[in-house]
């Protein structure tokens, strides 16, 4: 019968999918690997005391990616702190407030968590879908995560499939692999369709969501016992009003810093005009470490 | 539910199985009851029209048929179809009445200040209005016996294949299928199968993809409006709306052929047309079909004169295009179509050559027809424009391009990218148009037929692009 033997062919290309995912696929990609090792050093930070080192989480997209040299950093730390990063690209608030969720009930238990986000990523109200979906949300978010983002019911349910399934949730990153071998131009065209020309942020309007946020991240940082520092990185020329966010922030009681402003940035240290360069790292990181000694 | 998500694919899956098992009156049962969760899993707050609307049209239809009395008759119609056409009016329409005549008095030098409203479109209420409207009519023309039953009737108007964007199933062709039982036949199901495929190949492949460079043409992310970003845009688009309302077509079709129905063909191969008119034949047929039969020839058709003719087809294609859209651009959109058709019209008239596809078979290797498929993509293509703008001023920046030329490194990625996602398009077209099949490859061994669907799910899996894109057709 041609529609069972079809039905049993495609039942089998997705469980051989997915078995790709996570026996080639995700061990293959360097991307990947890099997010699972995280995870998994994310999970297994446990906090210090007294003399015993402690453990500080670093999270963040690729502003920390680019911006941070995590072996500097490491060693302008030591011996008192264990640095453990965790990026996962193309994140924002929401994607992090639900990760952090997620990290401490799998068991991720550090002193201090470093959220470094730029401004409007700490104010964007969306989530990385199906990556995050796999990643960074627990299922018993969902509903929330729903609710906070006004997510379709179609959506939501993509992500609860997300969640279980490595193929579903990474199957973008795995097209972009696929289309970037093939054209090899795709990464600058990718770069010109996603570039947007952004206003600039009306801080009244954005008061009342900054100080929501500021609350649900003290709260979160209290009922799973760990400190929380917000990092503002620059992040180019559309991410102007860092002191005033950091302003309506700190007033909540969270703890920010602002190593270096966005206008204190040179257009020679962004690789972009939106991540740093290498010189640009350097500089940040130099000011992050010596910023973050003080407040640890 | 979007026809390309894993929900939509479980509930089609829960309910198929579940169909298989039960009598036909259970089956129109359980299809209605799924078709309103479908609509109300959309916006559960219009399932109040849809039902109102069925209820009414139901009985008016019934009254109509019983009834001798010429008077009462046409009462009942005009009700019916005014009910029908009062909903879409002011769901769809009242906004842009409002602001239009708000701007022509205001051109006038009588400056009216017209209260906007809110208004959310009710999904799929061009289609389902559409349909109401046909069985009505055809039941005053005696063309169609009334349905006996509220049950089948509901379930003509609601089916969820075809209830948020068609294909505009016509009374004659679905009613009699809602009444009698359907059989299950385990070829027709694997046609069913496999268009969903082929459907879901065209959407998420084809479309998805496509659609990534017309966004960025004509949100100006590509740059500044050139032929090159003309042409990226256009194209691009040209392939995105075709994939994009083919495939949900197919995936249509195929649903409904997985529980026994047939729902008419919407596209045979349409950048393959060799004059518009042949174009018309072959794109959105449900559609096409039913303005020519529901209003070209109620309003005289060809019948009374050449200038009559000309305005009956100008009539026709501005009021298609507006039914696409509140907007002046869907306007203009129609406004190309008829002129051109009437060009068409009166250039045959000239020189005495019909425009009748019979010996298509024979033509579509010659030069001559490739260069007349060529010109008529290229005037569909320039129609395109109107369509994919906001606004006539935006239709108007982008046509502007073609007076300036400028060049990245990123376009010529952009179209080596749009001619791979569109060659196997066109290639499948050729096939299809080559071979003359309803369904993909039907006569060739199954064999071949699973492995070409399974090729088509393969790719699926590889190119699907990740964002959950509503189909273009829903927002009509």
């Amino acid at each position: 019968m041609p529609s069972v033997l079809l039905l049993a062919g495609l039942v089998a290309m997705l469980a051989g999918a997915e078995a790709a995912a996570r026996a080639v696929l995700s061990p293959s990609s360097r991307i990947q690997q890099r997010v699972t090792n995280e995870l998994d050093g994310a999970r297994s930070l446990r906090a210090g005391s007294g003399s015993r080192e402690k453990s500080v989480l670093i999270a963040g997209n690729s502003l920390l990616l680019a911006g941070v040299e995590m072996d500097r950093l490491r060693s302008a730390l030591q011996p008192d702190w264990r640095c453990q990063r965790l990026v996962i690209e193309s994140t924002t608030y929401l994607d992090w407030l639900y990760g952090l969720r997620r990290l401490h009930r799998e068991g991720a238990r550090p002193n201090v968590v470093v959220l470094m986000l730029s401004t409007r990523h700490f104010l964007e109200s969306a989530v990385r879908q199906d990556y995050f979906a796999h990643y960074l949300m627990g299922i018993e978010d969902l509903p929330a995560v729903a609710m906070a983002t006004e997510m379709h019911p179609t959506v939501a349910t993509g992500m609860s499939l997300a969640h279980y399934s490595l193929f579903y949730g990474i199957r973008s990153e795995l097209r972009r692999t696929l289309l970037g071998n093939l054209f090899p131009g795709l990464e600058r065209l990718t770069g010109l369709l996603t570039r947007r020309k952004r206003m600039a942020l009306d801080l009244e309007k954005v008061k009342p969501v900054a100080e929501e946020r500021a609350r649900e991240l003290e709260q979160l940082s209290r009922s799973d016992g760990y400190r929380l520092v917000v990092v503002l990185p620059p992040a180019g020329d559309e991410d102007l009003q860092q002191p005033e966010v950091a302003d309506l922030l700190r007033r909540q009681g969270l703890t920010v810093l602002v190593p270096v402003s966005s206008q204190d940035v040179p257009k020679t240290q962004y690789s972009d005009g939106f991540h740093l360069n290498n010189e640009g790292a350097r500089v940040f990181t130099d000011r992050l470490a010596h910023e973050l000694k003080g407040a640890l | 539910m979007l026809f390309d998500t894993p929900v939509y694919l479980l509930f089609l899956t829960l309910v198929v199985a579940a169909y298989w098992r039960l009598d036909r009156r259970r089956q129109n049962q359980l299809l209605l009851a799924a078709s309103y969760f479908f609509y109300g899993w959309w916006d559960y707050r219009f399932l109040t029209l849809i039902l109102i609307s069925t209820v009414v049209d139901f009985y008016c239809a019934r009254y109509v048929a019983r009834s001798n009395d010429a008077h009462r008759r046409k009462l009942l119609l005009a009700l019916s179809v005014g009910l029908n056409l009062s909903f879409l009016g002011f769901f769809k329409y009242y906004n842009f009445f409002a602001d239009s005549l708000a701007t022509a008095l205001g051109s006038m030098g009588m400056h009216v200040s017209m209260p906007v409203l809110q208004i959310i479109l009710p999904p799929g209420i061009s289609f389902y209005t559409f349909q109401a409207l046909a069985y009505i009519v055809d039941v005053y023309f005696k063309k169609l016996e009334p349905a006996d039953s509220l049950l089948d009737y509901a379930l003509f108007i609601s089916f969820f294949p075809h209830l948020i964007a068609g294909p505009i199933q016509r009374p004659s062709h679905l009613l009699p299928q809602t009444q009698r039982a359907r059989e299950f036949d385990r070829y027709k199901f694997f046609d069913g199968m496999q268009l969903i495929l082929t459907g879901l190949f065209r959407k998420c492949v084809i479309a998805d993809n496509c659609a990534l460079l017309a966004d960025g043409a004509f949100n100006g992310t590509l740059g500044p409006p050139s032929i090159a970003v003309l042409a990226i845009g256009t194209y691009a688009f040209a392939w995105q709306i075709y994939g994009d309302f083919s495939g949900y077509s197919d995936m249509a079709r195929g649903a409904a052929q997985l529980m026994g129905f047939h729902f008419m063909v919407n596209f045979r191969q349409p950048y393959l047309a060799t004059s518009l008119q042949d174009f018309w034949r072959r794109w959105h047929i449900s559609l096409s079909t039913w303005l020519r039969d529901y209003l070209y020839i109620p309003l005289g058709g060809s019948r009374n004169g050449e200038k009559q003719t000309y305005r009956n087809l100008m009539l026709t294609m501005l009021i298609g295009g507006l039914w696409h859209g509140a907007n002046w651009t869907f306007v203009v959109w129609g406004g190309i179509h008829g002129g051109w058709l009437a060009l068409e019209r009166a250039m045959g008239k000239l020189t005495g050559i019909s425009d009748k596809p019979a010996e298509e078979e024979q033509i579509l290797w010659s030069a001559g027809a490739w260069m007349k498929r060529l010109l008529i993509f290229h005037v569909v293509c320039l129609c395109w424009v109107f369509f994919r703008a906001q606004s006539l001023h935006e239709a108007g920046r982008m046509l502007s391009g073609l007076g300036v030329w400028s060049w990245r490194p990123e376009y010529g990625t952009a179209l080596l990218m749009l001619a791979a996602f569109s060659v196997p398009l066109f290639l499948l077209d050729l096939l299809l148009e080559i071979r003359q099949e309803e369904y993909p490859l039907m006569r060739i061994a199954e064999p071949w037929r699973i492995a070409s669907a399974m090729t088509m799910a393969f790719l699926v899996l590889c190119f699907a692009a990740n964002q959950v894109n509503a189909f273009i057709y829903f927002q009509f």
